[in-house]
């Protein structure tokens, strides 16, 4: 209790002495670096943010990784695939939500928090979603960790207001998108941009880059590159697909962990570099919905030329 | 059961709109279905102050809103509310169903205040709590929106050179004498040579402007602790925490020499104060001893109220005219007993707000006088006990600037309680006479 209160009872005391906690909400910014990883479901948000997550830790910063998403699985790999409780599990339970509770301590001290969700089908996840973060703030939990970065990876598909939640309120102040260079990848990334181009204007985050993952195709860089280019963003880095990604993830590791020497390890290691560096941020300007089918399609004739080139033998061209 | 029968107050957005509506000056504007509103004016007749009750700006939100998010209603509904209703700050206040669909209330109050508008933004969707959770919520809300947010109007007591006080705890959706009770504070806090900055009351948005400039922040209840919690972290304000307002010249006296200390006043001027305080108190009540002798001596209540009511009536029964307390329900700590210890008081207390319990404990009770609201008068009929109504809802008595707080607070109690033992002295005289003729 601080020693600018006094106390005085004209009556009794409260046996405990029980100081209330202040409620929290969106006062002052907290302290740290808030970051928000969005993507398309299975298109490795969770393995890239935790990552990520993993060479900043390494590279000395103090970091919270927070998964948003209802499977509550995004720090799996920093913390040996333990169970932890998640947020909204505690919620359920009734009690009052302690810190220690719902939060796990993984590699080189990365604080590891699952936001959870409900049962697959019933009640709303993106309320959910947005009743953790809150909570979070209220338990003054940057306050008491103070950290350098906090990373959100949150599902990416921004399906309601919920899932846009990080995004807003001046909870992060910068978004990136993993995505593939496969259309449907592209597409939800599209969709964040609009969200983004929404909240920005008051107050919410902008887009700190594109994030391309699992690149295999010649053409996949060209990809990004050219949706990048004409969304008016930037692209903060490109993880080829490897057997190395999926190895260690089979050992519920993350790559900087269980193979700290590997070429993709250090691609992580520019990746996280540069996302803590980057302070260019930007509102992205999203393609419309038929704009994003001419591109598709010009990109289709594109692949499909460089596929004959390669291999010489005519693909069955689709008709227009 | 009992509860849903009679709801005693209202959700947390009810909590937000009685706190909002008692601040002269500000707005609130509704971002909900069409209901929300209106179930608080209806709920609570009295209310509403500058704006409120059945005039209440809201965006009466459809299923289109539901479906496709509500933010450009509530837009439109900011901006026409300014256009009619002349504010010095509007509060736009969220719902049940606008923190379901994840409406962008900030935003919305952010972009308008971008355009010059004095617009502040408070998330009270109705399932967060009950009404002293959205009171604490809303509160916590202004706190942080204040220094960003130019206000309308220039505040007039700036000029003043004495230190200002603000008041904090006294919650008008549960104090129905909230408006007396202040006046009487204010009229002690500069009495004693303080400004007593009042947020309920004329000039409340003013005084709201005011409010990180004050010396102290003087709590009454828990339920300004968080407030001033926030504003210490924020400003470094000190505090001094009451369990209650002050009631009758022992606790003046008590909270006089607490903020002469804390404020470094002249304490010869406040001693001057209180003995002039006393000396008024003692020709009101010099021709009320004999009554107290004749009728009043002994006599059995019990008291329903929020805590700070039943800490304030109940001491000072008990203490000034020997009341024996057989029941205190403290209402407002039903749902937050755990998170903070209730009150050890001296006579058996219970934390509900369940109609049926409450009248199950008043029922076993069996005490002669009920300090309560009017949800228990009919059970103080049944029982032929004499009801005295102090705490929310009040629906049997017109308030005006009535007050349970202070030395006038004190003077006013002992009228009621001397009556009510009139009262029950003419009921056993009628029974005595009756059992003669018999």
């Amino acid at each position: 209790m601080s020693d600018n209160v006094n106390r005085i009872s004209f009556h009794a005391r409260p046996a405990g002495g029980g100081k209330p906690v202040a409620a929290g909400g969106a006062a002052s910014a907290p302290p740290g670096t808030h970051i928000a990883i969005y993507g398309k479901g299975g298109i490795g948000k969770s393995t890239t943010t935790s990552n990520i997550s993993a060479a900043l830790a390494e590279a000395g910063y103090k970091v919270i990784q927070i998964g948003c998403d209802p499977k509550s699985d995004s720090t799996n790999t920093l913390r040996g695939n333990h169970y932890l409780p998640t947020i909204l599990d505690s919620v359920r339970g009734g009690n009052k939500v302690h810190l220690a509770d719902i939060s796990a301590t993984g590699f080189k001290g990365i604080l590891c928090i699952e936001s959870g969700g409900p049962v697959p089908g019933v009640g709303c996840a993106g309320r959910g979603i947005n009743a953790a973060v809150t909570l979070l703030r209220e338990l003054r939990l940057f306050e008491e960790f103070k950290p350098d970065y906090v990373l959100y990876d949150v599902l990416g598909d921004v399906v309601c207001g919920g899932f846009a939640v990080p995004i807003r309120d001046g909870i992060t102040d910068r978004a990136y998108v993993v995505t593939s260079s496969d259309f449907m990848a592209i597409y939800a990334a599209n969709n964040l941009f609009k969200a983004i181009n929404k909240y920005a204007p008051t107050g919410g985050a902008k887009l700190g880059g594109v994030i391309g993952n699992g690149l295999s195709a010649v053409y996949s860089n060209a990809i990004i590159d050219d949706f990048a280019d004409r969304t008016g963003t930037c692209v903060a880095g490109y993880v080829p697909r490897s057997l190395v990604v999926s190895q260690s993830e089979l050992y519920g590791k993350t790559v900087i962990e269980a193979n700290p020497k590997s070429e993709h390890a250090d691609i992580y290691r520019a990746l996280a570099r540069h996302i803590a560096d980057n302070d260019d941020l930007v509102i992205p300007q999203p393609l419309g919905t038929n704009d994003l089918r001419d591109w598709a399609r010009d990109w289709g004739d594109r692949v499909f030329n460089l596929d004959n080139l390669e291999t010489g033998a005519p693909a069955a061209r689709v008709a227009a | 059961m009992a509860n849903i029968l009679h709801p005693r107050a209202g959700c947390a957005l009810h909590g937000a709109l009685a706190t909002l509506e008692a601040i002269e000056g500000v707005v609130p504007i509704v971002h909900a279905n069409a209901g929300c509103a209106i179930q608080h004016a209806l709920a609570n007749r009295d209310c509403g102050g500058y704006v409120g009750g059945l005039a209440t700006p809201a965006s009466n939100i459809v299923d289109k809103q539901v479906i496709f998010g509500g933010g450009s209603r509530l837009r439109e509904q900011i901006k026409n509310t300014v256009k009619v209703i002349d504010g010095q700050l509007y509060v736009a206040l969220g719902s049940c169903e606008c923190a379901m669909v994840g409406d962008d209330l900030g935003g919305m109050a952010r972009e308008a205040a971008e355009q010059g508008l004095p617009v502040v933004a408070s998330n009270v969707a109705g399932f967060h709590g009950d009404v002293y959770c959205g009171h604490e919520r809303v509160w916590r809300d202004l706190i942080d929106a204040l220094p960003d947010v130019t206000l309308a109007a220039p505040s007039h007591a700036e000029a003043d050179a004495r230190p200002a006080v603000n008041l904090f705890g006294l919650f008008p959706g549960g104090n129905p004498y909230y408006k007396g009770d202040l006046e009487e504070l204010r009229r002690i806090v500069e009495g004693i040579g303080a400004r007593a900055n009042v947020f309920y009351g004329p000039g409340g948005a003013a005084a709201l402007q005011a409010l990180p400039r004050a010396a102290l922040n003087v709590v009454f209840s828990r339920w300004g602790e968080a407030a001033a919690a926030r504003l210490e972290e924020k400003y470094g304000t000190p505090q001094l925490v009451f369990d209650a307002a002050p009631l009758g010249l022992e606790e003046v006296a008590l909270f006089a020499q607490a903020l002469v200390e804390k404020l470094d006043l002249d304490a010869a001027a406040a001693e001057r104060f209180v003995e002039r305080e006393e000396a008024l108190a003692e020709y009101f009540l010099l021709g009320a001893a004999d009554r107290y002798f004749d009728e009043a001596v002994g006599k059995s209540a019990a008291l329903v109220g929020d805590s700070e009511t039943v800490l304030r009536i109940g001491g000072f029964l008990a203490r000034a005219f020997g009341v024996d307390i057989r029941a205190a329900v403290l209402t407002d700590r039903a749902a937050d007993a755990e998170e903070m210890p209730l009150p050890a008081l001296p006579w058996p207390t219970r934390a509900t707000a369940d109609a049926g319990e409450i009248d199950a404990i008043l029922r076993e009770s069996g005490v002669e006088l009920i300090f309560a609201s009017s949800l228990e008068a009919p059970v103080a009929r049944d029982l032929g006990a004499v009801f005295l109504p102090v705490s929310h809802p009040v629906l049997d008595r017109a308030i005006t600037i009535d007050t349970y707080v202070g030395a006038r607070g004190a003077l006013r109690l002992t009228r009621d309680f001397l009556t009510a033992a009139r009262q029950i002295a003419r009921v056993g005289e009628a029974r005595l006479l009756a059992a003669i003729r018999v």
